[in-house]
């Protein structure tokens, strides 16, 4: 089996109560979504907020259900009750704010929150905490209290929490949005790691562009819809487009773009500042 | 940056630390009914010098349990203001109104300020030593024979655990929304009692927002990581009596006894 | 209004064995009507810096001059600060408590003592600087998007009328769209009422774009305090400081050092492309 996720015509509705006389609105959050993932690609959703990015993830961990349209997690239908274990073991998921998802209030103990709701031995928890931690880079703090953690370290102390489940893939709701540049850099590095060395699917939903450049596939939502589908490349050659859906571009990309269109010899797309810059030497001589 | 000190785990490599919650909260139970059963000051030396012992076992700088006392300051005074003024004696140094000062109430206060600060210290030196979830897993042990009269002990445990975690952050977004409102012009020391709980309104309904909404994040954190109630969970740190536990509580009853008896032959 | 610093330290805790030296000796002018960015890793001791500005924290030693009057004089009034120099915390729209838009707004005015029409003009006028449509007047502020939730809560301080506007990271966990349309608002409304803003960011190139001048904090010292260019000429040694200066200014930098004659100290796209434009104007491209 090649996927980990199989999103098929997925339907989203929620209800908003305004007040007793009036009905509630429907608000439909995703609008016949269609889209797989492949095992071992990382993945990037790119949105503004609202556009049903966060609603998407929570459709893959069992969170929320479909109102129609099936999705399938390691082959899994999170429709039904029997499988919701099972997904949210596979498929683990760290979400925005990094307080509100850590439940103990010692590092290790938190890590170790996920394999016992599983049923893990003890022994063998004790492994996985030490091994996540330290693929995290995070062993140093195991006694520590989350609340004297940065922002940066709270949220690896989250993936470690949801390494130490064995997942096949990672969700990460927006992780970086609530922390400062070094605490993302730390983040996003801890991450793409994981990525190479422990072969997981990641599915990175964010609205840092640069965060997105070295991903496999990037998806743009709008309106519970997908916009833009694509690669790296692909997507960012099209600034026009991006900032139609409210999305910006690295200012590198965004410059090449404009050069271009002075009728520049550049590439495409350019993603890097060390690409513009060889691009630009070779130009000069 | 100010700190609620009182109920915070502070992390050491301590023998006390590393007993069994269990023991801790037996002894912690035994400690306090052993403050209210006794009412002489020789007693209260056998207490305080076991505590002090505890303490010094425990690697938690004095300083910092000290600390502790300082939020509770006002408990202390009023309680042993009241016994001052209010305690009838044989002998009255001064009297006025309903108020008098006598040796019995001279008596009482100091004995009132000692028990609070032996109890505040004694059961706060729990939760230096104990992590809330170690703390909580003791607890749920010890309540287990509950559960067949339908008690939700595992619940119970879990909310009291969790409660514990978020009690400082919730402090600190206490002092954030407090700061932001004051910029805004509001002062909370003003005017009577009314609109002193009048202003208290912007912290707390933002302060509710703000809990309802982490509850809401932490409950859908919880489930993702495969939460399902108690049933069929391992324990990372599961309880298991050792040697130093039973010695601990053998400890404990050498100090029981030893608080009677020296109760009975000498009274202070 | 301007703000002087002199000498100004803040110690936490003082007195009980668990001090942090938070600032550092700040001296600081920050003249009438500038938009000033202020820039710094976390913990660099910013936030602790413009709590001074309004009183809210209250500085060890040294001095602090609002508009030549030092706020530690006796008798000086910390109401009327406060009402001079607004301050924005970080996620302001946490600090929203009425049942109405209008009424949380007037909640300022309404501590100033302002009688019932005073109140609600200062707050309409408000309303209006941020952008927020009439039609969410009456609405609960828990009924609004988040970013128009933040767009109430500066107004919330506005209403005050203040001479200084401090804002704390306004557009930390918006999306590209959100943080422009925030820093345009306030862009606009430093330019039509000539307030001085002092907007405190970890993103330079927000700051870049934005402000006249910037000063830049580390360790609870001032490093830097120049215009964003001056201050960007100092790649290496912001980058020790865990602050990455601007894309283009980088590669710029870059470029220069590679022998093509162009100018380092360019910090926006439009600029660069200019810059590119004129340098390599002759040749055929």
């Amino acid at each position: 089996m090649n996927w980990m996720v199989q999103a098929k015509n997925l339907i989203y509705d929620y209800l908003v109560e305004k007040n007793e006389e009036e009905e509630p609105v429907r608000f439909r959050a995703l609008d016949d979504l269609t889209l797989d993932v492949k095992k071992g690609d990382f993945i990037a959703i790119l949105g503004r907020n609202g556009s049903g990015k966060s609603t998407f993830a929570k459709q893959i961990n069992g969170l929320l259900k479909p109102s129609s349209g099936t999705i399938l997690v390691n082959g899994m239908d999170t429709a039904q009750e029997k499988n919701l274990l099972p997904i949210r073991q596979k498929a683990g998921m760290v979400f925005q704010n990094p307080d509100n998802q850590i439940i103990a209030t010692i590092v290790e103990e938190d890590v170790g929150f996920g394999p016992e709701n599983l049923g893990v031995p003890t022994d063998e928890i004790w492994k996985r905490v030490e091994k996540s931690l330290s693929q995290v880079g995070m062993l140093h703090y195991r006694k520590h209290s989350p609340n004297r953690l940065s922002g940066g370290q709270k949220q690896r102390v989250a993936i470690a929490g949801v390494m130490a489940m064995k997942p096949d893939c990672i969700i990460l709701d927006e992780p970086t949005a609530m922390l400062d540049p070094s605490g993302r850099k730390d983040v996003l590095d801890t991450v793409l790691e994981l990525k190479e060395k422990e072969q997981v699917t990641v599915i990175l939903i964010t609205h840092y562009m640069d965060e997105v450049v070295g991903a496999d596939e990037i998806f743009v939502m709008d309106h519970g819809r997908i916009a833009m589908q694509g690669t790296p490349r692909e997507i960012f050659a099209q600034v026009d487009r991006l900032k139609e859906l409210g999305l910006d571009v690295p200012q590198v990309t965004e410059l090449a773009y404009e050069l271009r269109r002075d009728d520049w010899d550049l590439p495409e797309c350019v993603l890097t500042s060390e690409e513009l810059r060889e691009e630009l030497i070779r130009l000069w001589q | 940056m100010r700190e609620a000190v009182i109920g915070q785990y502070y992390p050491a490599e301590s023998v006390i630390h590393r007993l069994d919650a269990r023991v801790k909260l037996a002894g912690t139970m035994i400690y306090i009914i052993s403050l209210f059963l006794f009412k002489s000051f020789s007693c209260y030396l056998v207490v305080a010098a076991f505590l002090l012992t505890v303490i010094i076992l425990s690697k938690v700088p004095l300083g910092y349990i000290l600390r502790g006392l300082r939020t509770v300051i006002f408990l202390l005074i009023f309680m042993s203001m009241f016994n001052l003024f209010f305690t009838p004696g044989d002998i009255v140094y001064w009297k006025a109104g309903p108020f008098q000062m006598t040796n019995m109430g001279v008596r009482n206060a100091c004995f009132m300020a000692l028990r609070l600060s032996l109890l505040i210290i004694g059961s706060s030196m729990m939760t230096f030593t104990t992590t809330p979830n170690q703390l909580t897993d003791g607890l749920e042990s010890l309540l287990k024979p509950l559960r067949k009269i339908g008690l939700p002990v595992h619940e119970i445990a879990m909310m009291m655990s969790i409660a514990l975690r978020f009690i400082p952050i919730l402090m600190e977004e206490t002092q954030k929304i407090m700061k932001a409102q004051m910029a805004r012009g509001a002062s909370f020391d003003e005017g009577n009692l009314i609109q002193k709980a009048k202003s208290l309104v912007p912290i707390l309904v933002p302060l509710f927002v703000s809990a309802f909404r982490r509850a809401d994040d932490l409950a859908m954190a919880m489930e993702a990581r495969c939460y399902h109630g108690g049933d069929g969970r391992t324990k990372m740190k599961p309880l298991r009596y050792r040697g130093r536990d039973y010695a601990a509580y053998a400890i404990l009853a050498v100090y029981v006894a030893l608080v009677i008896v020296i109760g009975k032959v000498w009274y202070l | 209004m301007a703000i002087e610093c002199r000498n100004l330290s803040y110690i936490y805790s003082e007195g009980s064995g668990f001090e942090i030296q938070a600032l550092h000796q700040i001296n600081l002018l920050i003249p009438d009507g500038e938009f000033v960015g202020l820039t710094g890793h976390t913990g660099s001791g910013k936030s602790t810096l413009i709590q001074h500005f309004n009183g809210l924290l209250r500085a060890t030693a040294g001095d602090l001059l609002v508009d030549g009057e030092s706020i530690y004089a006796d008798g000086y009034s910390m109401r009327k600060l406060r009402s001079k120099v607004g301050l924005v915390f970080q996620y302001p729209e946490h600090q929203l408590f009425e049942a109405t838009v209008l009424q949380d707004v007037m909640f300022g005015p309404k501590n100033l003592g302002l009688s019932a029409e005073e109140q609600k003009e200062r707050a309409l006028e408000a309303l209006h600087l941020v952008g927020c449509p009439e039609k969410s007047y009456e609405k609960s502020p828990f009924e609004l998007s988040g970013g128009q939730r933040r767009r109430v809560a500066i107004a919330g301080v506005l209403a005050m009328k203040p001479q200084v506007l401090i804002l704390d990271e306004p557009t930390a966990g918006l999306d590209p769209r959100g943080r422009y349309e925030i820093l345009d608002e306030i862009a606009r409304l430093h330019k039509e009422t000539g307030i001085t803003v002092i907007l405190v960011s970890h993103c330079m190139e927000d700051v870049a774009q934005y402000a006249d001048r910037m000063i830049v904090m580390s360790h609870g010292s001032v490093v830097y305090h120049d215009t964003p260019a001056e201050v960007f000429k100092h790649r290496q040694h912001l980058e020790e400081m865990g602050l990455a200066v601007p894309q283009v200014t980088s590669l710029m930098q870059s470029l220069a050092e590679a022998g093509i004659p162009v100018r380092q100290d360019l910090i926006t796209v439009s600029g660069a492309r200019e810059e590119l434009l004129r340098v390599f104007g002759g040749r055929s491209v």
